[in-house]
């Protein structure tokens, strides 16, 4: 490998590490020494991307899709600049364009996939990773979306079963964790996805998200939620349906035992109350205090 | 024969690949105190040759007369690694007590070294002993307790079945004196100290990963009693289930390689290690029998930071300042930090003598103003930890900092 | 961002988000609820219609809501006649006994909660979707407040010409 491709491999491993300062000062030299490197522009815009830097990461990819448009690395990441900055329309041209070039290339399959779930377009979404498996077995974006699909769709048992080969294939990584968790969870088994985003949390605690996951799943597996636990499975379904069992049973109770009306009225109205005040009290509570 | 410059640069003209002539003309140019031009044609040089040790030498001679002495180290480095290479006096002495290389553009190889560069010996003018260190009492005494102690008397502690040696893992926020401490144990301990930096790192991350860090252990053992210290774990032994790459994932198993035979061959070798991230070095690295033991390093306490203070204000006109007070306002800043509030307040009062005030010395209201107005940077750090303690569940590895995030009421 | 169910292979690279424009967020089956609980079938009818609309399926979906808006002119009329008619009808009271007044209400929201059911249920995938992907939900209480007024406003014109007309026959 050449002085320059060792500098890049640096400067890219650099930014995986979120080392972000140090792959900048690394960078800045490097481009400085070698201006036209396309090399360089591709991990400039890389770290402006991760650094939500956009405006640079956007001048970097144009700079490097001047000098060679057909640059697959240089298109690949300015659809991930357009995803990142919302413009799915351009984005989507993009990922396409890249698709009729690479026909057999499964990761841009399972990127256009994420874009169609990100977008709402479920079916599309299912079909592209489908696809995308079908070239590559293997990837495990495609198997991460497929088993989202599955989740959305309620269709748990082909869920677990992608969750399995996801875990035998790749078992330490960090998506497969929170696939585990958007399982456990489907499944209404919020102690064990506790669990496994406490792991979780414990590699990322400066992750906002991972926090704000776990401690809306403290919530939900703590025990003084067990009496709200036909609302948390059957979510505002449930709800309509205890309003209509509690009605019903009032209008019930009125004809036929009068003498209990007022306290089922009492007992309904209070178990009310618990359900939209305690939960978030709870979590105020759990977060202060935390667990 | 002696050639001129000009004779030189016109054999050079007619055939360029005469590397002779080159490394004449190279020389011609250092003699002549040319040493910019000098160190442009060793690099050439070096590009025809890279076997040869002269080209490097040459380069590392004109950067010690350019006064960038962690370039010339790297240069001289390469150079040990050619066949033809011996010791250079005149560079191992400009080179021993200069600084250690910043982050900079490393090419080639530049790990394993020569046998005796990047090690500061006990006896080194640089030496740090836990008393130059401020503040940070408790610290001391564990770390004297736990490290130091069964360190210097294994005999001792053989007798209670407790070892001497293994690894232990110094973490907290940045700026804080991490490196510093381990710097001062590898003294107190009379050890070799082997100190592993970021731009070792990168350049560990060329080539041959595997080799050059079993090289690094290997260097290590060869000089027992040692400390070996990896300043910035988590670059070295970044967690695999967050990297891409299978680079980091043979890096990461050699290294625990190295660490698992670590405690069945070598006695007296201490491993350290510091990491602003805990959470992003592999959670393998800190099973038992590796970095096992972890220490948090906290930011200065008060009185640590008044005594920064003083030092650091130490030939800047002040007037009237209260050290103690100002330790006590600028609660969870670092060194780092402690410099940044000073440069604001001298700014301060170049600002005001600019504007037409008199000359005036910096008082303890410049400084206190300069505290307001400054966010330390060990916050995110503190309140990351702070998460981990609350939300982190039983996992007990950050009791340290659970007990200062108490006593600190954050 | 109507899609079809099954995407064939051919289709896989044809774009879809040209046609309808980037995604807009939705409002939650929670205002969705709230909404179909107090301000009656009128209501989660403009609400969820908006919901179809950033989704794009307003159109192929049309007659669900022209279906529902339907039978929501039926229901409505039936139980503003029943609350109108004095005396109401025997079978009723029969049925509701004292709580005759009462059920009408009862009746008319538990109607309007089945209505939003059937309106969302088609929709769930998205709303659930939406939630995988953690793209968060667009802030309801504008429009469902509006949503609110407009139900009631329609149920007020309601009862009044049935009121009017049940007046008018005896």
């Amino acid at each position: 490998m050449t002085d320059v491709g060792l500098l890049r491999q640096q400067i890219a491993l650099l930014i995986e590490r979120k080392r972000y300062g140090d792959a900048g000062r690394l960078l800045s030299e490097a481009i400085s020494s070698e201006p036209e490197d396309p090399g360089f522009k591709l991990l400039a815009a890389r770290l402006g991307i991760a650094t939500a830097d956009y405006r640079s990461a956007r001048d970097n990819l144009e700079a490097a899709l001047a000098q060679h448009p057909d640059n697959a690395e240089a298109r690949q990441l300015m659809f991930e600049l357009l995803c990142e900055t919302g413009q799915f329309v351009e984005a989507e041209q993009t990922i396409i364009g890249l698709l009729h070039d690479y026909p057999e290339e499964a990761y841009f399959y399972a990127l256009y996939a994420a874009l169609m779930l990100k977008t709402l377009h479920i079916d599309k979404a299912a079909a592209l990773a489908r696809e995308g498996l079908r070239l590559d077995p293997t990837s495990s974006l495609s198997q991460v979306i497929s088993l989202m699909v599955d989740v959305i769709e309620d269709r748990s048992h082909d869920a677990s079963r992608r969750l399995e080969e996801l875990v035998r294939e790749n078992p330490d990584a960090l998506h497969v964790a929170w696939s585990v968790v958007l399982v456990l969870q489907s499944r209404h088994r919020y102690a064990e996805a506790l669990q496994v985003l406490r792991g979780i949390f414990r590699s990322v605690p400066d992750d906002k998200e991972a926090v704000a996951a776990l401690i809306e799943m403290r919530v939900l597996s703590h025990w003084s939620m067990l009496p709200l636990t036909p609302l948390q499975r059957y979510g505002w379904v449930g709800s309509g349906v205890l309003w209509a069992v509690a009605v019903l049973s009032v209008f019930l109770a009125d004809r036929f035992a009068p003498q209990i009306t007022s306290s089922l009225v009492v007992f309904y109205l209070g178990y009310v109350v618990y359900s939209w005040l305690w939960p978030p009290m709870l979590k105020r509570w759990l977060s202060a205090r935390g667990f | 024969m002696s050639e001129t410059i000009e004779e030189l640069a016109e054999i050079l003209l007619r055939d360029p690949f005469d590397t002779q002539a080159r490394a004449r003309y190279a020389d011609a140019l250092y003699e002549a105190g040319d040493w910019q031009a000098g160190l442009e044609q060793y690099r050439l040089l070096c590009r025809q040759e890279p076997t040869a040790a002269a080209g490097f030498l040459g380069a590392a001679r004109s950067l010690v007369k350019l006064e960038d002495l962690a370039a010339a180290r790297i240069e001289y480095d390469k150079a040990t690694d050619c066949g033809d290479f011996e010791p250079q006096d005149d560079l191992e002495i400009a080179l021993k007590d200069g600084p250690a290389p910043a982050l900079r553009v490393v090419g080639g190889r530049a790990v394993p070294r020569s046998e005796d560069a990047d090690i500061v010996r006990i006896s080194s003018a640089r030496t740090t002993r836990f008393v130059d260190i401020v503040g940070m009492e408790d610290l001391k005494k564990t770390v004297r307790l736990r490290i130091i102690d069964p360190f210097l008397k294994p005999g001792l502690f053989a007798k209670f079945k407790k070892r001497a040696g293994g690894g232990l893992l110094l973490y907290g926020p940045p700026g804080c004196g991490k490196t510093l401490l381990a710097r001062a144990i590898a003294n107190e301990c009379d050890a070799t100290f082997i100190h592993v930096g970021i731009s070792d790192v990168l350049s560990m991350w060329i080539g041959a990963s595997e080799q050059n860090l079993r090289a690094m252990f290997d260097k290590a053992r060869a000089h027992r009693p040692s400390v070996l210290f990896f300043d910035e774990l988590d670059a070295l032994a970044y967690s695999r289930s967050k990297a891409q790459s299978d680079h980091t994932r043979s890096t990461v198993n050699e290294f625990l390689n190295q660490l698992d035979g670590m405690a069945g061959e070598n006695e007296q070798v201490l491993i350290l290690a510091a990491t602003n991230m805990p959470w992003d070095v592999d959670p393998a690295m800190k099973r038992p029998g590796r970095f096992d033991r972890s220490i948090f390093v906290p930011p200065p306490d008060a009185a640590a930071r008044a005594e920064m203070f003083r030092a650091k204000l130490v030939g800047v006109p002040t007037k009237r300042l209260d050290y103690q007070k100002l330790g006590e306002s600028s609660a969870y800043a670092s060194g780092a930090d402690i410099d940044g509030i000073i440069e604001e307040a001298k700014d301060r009062v170049l600002a005001d003598i600019m504007e037409g005030g008199e000359d005036r010395a910096l008082t303890q209201d410049d400084l206190l103003a300069a505290i307001r107005d400054f966010e330390p940077s060990t916050m995110d750090w503190l309140r990351t930890a702070r998460n981990l303690v609350k939300y982190g569940g039983a996992d007990k590895s950050y009791k340290d900092v659970e007990a200062y995030l108490k006593t600190a009421r954050l | 961002m109507s899609e079809d169910n099954h995407v064939g292979r051919a289709d896989l690279l044809s774009p879809v988000l040209g046609e309808t424009g980037p995604p807009e967020p939705l409002f939650s089956t929670r205002a969705e609820f709230l909404t179909a609980f107090f301000g009656g079938p009128f209501a989660i009818l403009l609400l969820s219609g908006m919901n179809a609309n950033f989704l794009g399926r307003l159109k192929p979906d049309l007659w669900r809501y022209v279906l529902g808006t339907a039978a929501s002119v039926f229901v409505v009329s039936f139980l503003a006649w029943l609350r109108a008619a004095d005396p109401p009808p025997a079978w009723y009271i029969d049925v509701a006994g004292d709580q005759a007044r009462q059920a009408v209400r009862w009746i008319s929201r538990l109607f309007a909660l089945v209505l939003w059911f059937l309106l969302w249920l088609p929709y769930r995938r998205y709303h659930k979707a939406a939630e995988v992907m953690g793209l968060g939900n667009r802030n309801p209480w504008k429009a469902a407040i509006a949503s609110v007024v407009f139900g009631m406003f329609v149920l007020f014109l309601i009862g009044l010409n049935v009121a009017f007309a049940v007046q008018g026959a005896s």
